[in-house]
C-alpha cells in the first residue's frame, strides 16, 4: 500500500526553497527520514501535516491529498514534534487524555487510552506528575504517547531520540519498532544513522531540500557486484590505478589512500594479475560492505556550504 | 486487553464530533484557570459591586426614608454593567483569563501539538475563547441576572419590568456584546506574543492607553474632548445606550458600535493571519 506519494513538491519560506521538486513514492512500513541539519526534514513533516502550504507540486498521504484533507488526514496521523511540548499545570495523564479528546476520542475513552499508551511508553508510574517537571527522556515519552493516543495509522516522529542517553535511546527505538510491528507506519526523522539502521525498513535521504537517496535499506546496502577495498605499493605511483581504469572497473577513493573497486563478475585473481602486470604489490585486500553512513556521505556533498 | 499486556494496542472505539474537541480544550483551560486561587479571588472581588447593588435594591424596598435617594429603575442594570467595565473588573478578568491563553501555548509548544490533531485553527480558537468569554459573563451577565433575582424576591411589584419589559434581553445582549468584544481583542493580543506577560502588558496598554493618550493629545492641542468611541473602555460604556434603548442627542453610541465592530474585525483578521502563519507552527 502506498503510504506517501509526492510529486514535484516544493515548499518555500519567503524566497528560500526548503524543499525542491521532491518526488517520492513510499510504501507502508517504518521509514527513516535522514538528512543533515537544514535538509528539509522538518519542513516535509510540517507540510504533510498541513502546517505549511506547498508552493508547487502535490502530495498524498494514506491516499488523501494534503491541504484539502485537513482534519480527515490528521485523524489518521500522529505527530511527535522536535520541540518540547507541555500544557503548563497538566500532569502527563491529563496532557495525553486531552490530546486523545482533541484527537476525537470520547472523554472516557481518551482517559482509558491515555493510561494504556503511557504504560506502553514506560511512564505508567509517573503519569500523575506534571510534564514540565519531567526529564528530557520522560518528556519524549509523553510526546510519543500524545502522538499515539488517538490511534493513528501513520506516525511522524521528529527526532524522537534527541537528548536521550544511550539507554533511553535504545528504549525509544524499541518503542518505535513495536509500533511498526502493530501495523502503524512510522516516518522517523533523524540525523542519526544508527537509529535508522536499527529500526527502519527503508530510508529517504534529503539534502538541501532535494531527494538524495531513497530505497529499501537492504537494497541500499547491497552492491551491484562485489566491492573490494585495496591498498597497493607501487614503484611508479599511479600505474596500477591507470591499469584499473583501462580495464573498465569502477573505482572510488576510499579512506587512507585505499581504492574501492567494484569487480562485478570478475574474480579477485584478476586484481592480482593486473597488479603484477603494472609492477604493483597488493598489501591489503578486503571485501567492503557499504554501511548506511557510507551511502549517506557519498550522497551528501559534505564540503558544500550548508544553512544551519 | 489482559492486565499483563502493556504492548501497543490499536483503538477500535468511536470518534466524537468537531465541537466536542473544542469543548475539550475549553474545559481543560477553564479547569486550569479555576485551579488558581488568585483568579478565584479576582472573581470574588469583581462581585463586590453586586453586593452594593443588591443592598441598594433592598434599601429601596424596606427603608422608606431612603426612597428619595435610592431608587430602583431599569437604569440600575445599565449602570451596573457599565461600571463593571469602567472600574476594570471586565478588563482584569479578560487580562487574567485571556492574555496568556494563546501565548503560553505558543511558548510551550502545545499549539503545535493541538494543531497536529484533527482540529481546525477555528476549533482551537473556539476552545480558547470559550473560557475567556464565560469568565467575562461571570462578572457581567451572571451578577446582573442575580440582581434580577434579588429584585424579584424583595419587590412588592414588578414596576421595573412593567416599564422596561425588554430589560432582561438588553442585559443579556449587552453582556454578550461586552464578552465578545473583550474576548476577541485579548486573544488577538495574546497570539502576537510568546509571553503571556508581554501580551498582558500590551492588552492593558491598548485598552487603557488609547483613551488616555488621545485625551492628552486633544488637551495639548486645546481641542474638544475626543468622542468616547475612540477609547476602548469609553466605546464599551457608550454602546450600552443602544442596547438599553436610551440614546440621547449628545451621545455617540452608534459610532462606538461601529468602532467596536471594526476592532473586533481587525482582531479576527490578526488571529486568522497569526494562527494560520507558518512561523507559529514551527
Amino acid at each position: 500500500m502506498t503510504l506517501l506519494r509526492t510529486h514535484n513538491l516544493t515548499v518555500r519560506y519567503g524566497n528560500k526553497e526548503a524543499l525542491t521538486s521532491l518526488s517520492l513514492d513510499i510504501d507502508a512500513g517504518v521509514i527513516g527520514l535522514l538528512g543533515p541539519n537544514g535538509a528539509g526534514k522538518s519542513t516535509l513533516l510540517k507540510t504533510l501535516l498541513g502546517f505549511l502550504e506547498p508552493s508547487r507540486g502535490s502530495a498524498e498521504v494514506l491516499g488523501l491529498p494534503i491541504g484539502k484533507s485537513g482534519a480527515a488526514l490528521r485523524q489518521r496521523l500522529g505527530y511527535f514534534p522536535e520541540r518540547p511540548v507541555f500544557v503548563p499545570g497538566l500532569s502527563s495523564i491529563e496532557t495525553v487524555a486531552l490530546a486523545g479528546e482533541i484527537g476525537g476520542l470520547a472523554r472516557g475513552d481518551a482517559l482509558a487510552r491515555a493510561h494504556e499508551v503511557l504504560w506502553f511508553a514506560g511512564l505508567g508510574e509517573a503519569r500523575y506528575r506534571l510534564v514540565e517537571e519531567f526529564s528530557t527522556g520522560m518528556q519524549q515519552r509523553t510526546k510519543l504517547a500524545m502522538s499515539l493516543v488517538h490511534d493513528p495509522d501513520f506516525v511522524l516522529l521528529d527526532e524522537p531520540t534527541s537528548g536521550l542517553d544511550p539507554v533511553g535511546r535504545r528504549q525509544m527505538l524499541d518503542l518505535v519498532r513495536q509500533i511498526g510491528e502493530r501495523g502503524v507506519s512510522v516516518l522517523l526523522s533523524t540525523h542519526l544513522l544508527h537509529d535508522v539502521e536499527s529500526v527502519c525498513d527503508s530510508v529517504v535521504l534529503l539534502d538541501k531540500g532535494k531527494l538524495a537517496l531513497h530505497g529499501k535499506l537492504s537494497e541500499l546496502k547491497q552492491q551491484p557486484g562485489w566491492v573490494y577495498e585495496i591498498r597497493v605499493r607501487e614503484d611508479e605511483p599511479g600505474t596500477f590505478r591507470k591499469a584499473l581504469a583501462e580495464s573498465g572497473l569502477l573505482i572510488e577513493e576510499g579512506r587512507d589512500g585505499q581504492l574501492r573497486i567494484t569487480l562485478e563478475e570478475r574474480p579477485t585473481r584478476f586484481l592480482f594479475e593486473l597488479a603484477r602486470a603494472s609492477g604493483a604489490e597488493i598489501r591489503h585486500l578486503r571485501r567492503f560492505e557499504r554501511s548506511l553512513e557510507e551511502q549517506f556521505l557519498s550522497a551528501v556533498d559534505r564540503d558544500a556550504p550548508r544553512d544551519s | 486487553m489482559p492486565l499483563h499486556d502493556l504492548s501497543y494496542q490499536r483503538f477500535e472505539g468511536g470518534r466524537t464530533e468537531q465541537l466536542a474537541r473544542s469543548l475539550a480544550i475549553a474545559r481543560m483551560t477553564t479547569s486550569l484557570l479555576l485551579k488558581r486561587r488568585s483568579f478565584l479571588l479576582l472573581l470574588c472581588a469583581c462581585w463586590i459591586p453586586v453586593i452594593a447593588r443588591a443592598a441598594q435594591i433592598y434599601v429601596a424596598r424596606y427603608v422608606p426614608q431612603a426612597s428619595e435617594f435610592v431608587t430602583v429603575t431599569a437604569r440600575l442594570w445599565q449602570e451596573f454593567l457599565t461600571q463593571q467595565v469602567e472600574y476594570l473588573p471586565v478588563l482584569l478578568v479578560a487580562l487574567y483569563a485571556g492574555a496568556g491563553a494563546i501565548s503560553t501555548d505558543l511558548s510551550s509548544g502545545a499549539f503545535v501539538a493541538y494543531l497536529s490533531k484533527p482540529i481546525s485553527r477555528f476549533d482551537y480558537f473556539l476552545g480558547k475563547a470559550i473560557p475567556v468569554f464565560l469568565a467575562i459573563l461571570v462578572v457581567t451577565l451572571v451578577p446582573a441576572l442575580a440582581l434580577f433575582g434579588v429584585y424579584l424576591s424583595v419587590a412588592n411589584d414588578f414596576g421595573v419590568l412593567e416599564t422596561a419589559p425588554l430589560l432582561p434581553l438588553s442585559v443579556i445582549a449587552y453582556s454578550l456584546w461586552i464578552g465578545l468584544y473583550f474576548t476577541v481583542f485579548v486573544l488577538a493580543i495574546s497570539c502576537l506574543s510568546r509571553s503571556g506577560r508581554v501580551a498582558g502588558a500590551g492588552f492593558v496598554a491598548l485598552a487603557l492607553g488609547s483613551g488616555i493618550v488621545l485625551s492628552g493629545m486633544m488637551a495639548a492641542l486645546r481641542l474638544p474632548s475626543p468622542p468616547a468611541s475612540l477609547s476602548m473602555i469609553g466605546a464599551t460604556i457608550d454602546s450600552a445606550h443602544v442596547f438599553f434603548g436610551n440614546v440621547s442627542s449628545g451621545d455617540t453610541p452608534y459610532l462606538s458600535i461601529v468602532a467596536m465592530t471594526s476592532l473586533m474585525l481587525l482582531s479576527a483578521f490578526v488571529l486568522r493571519r497569526r494562527l494560520g502563519s507558518a512561523e507559529v507552527a514551527s
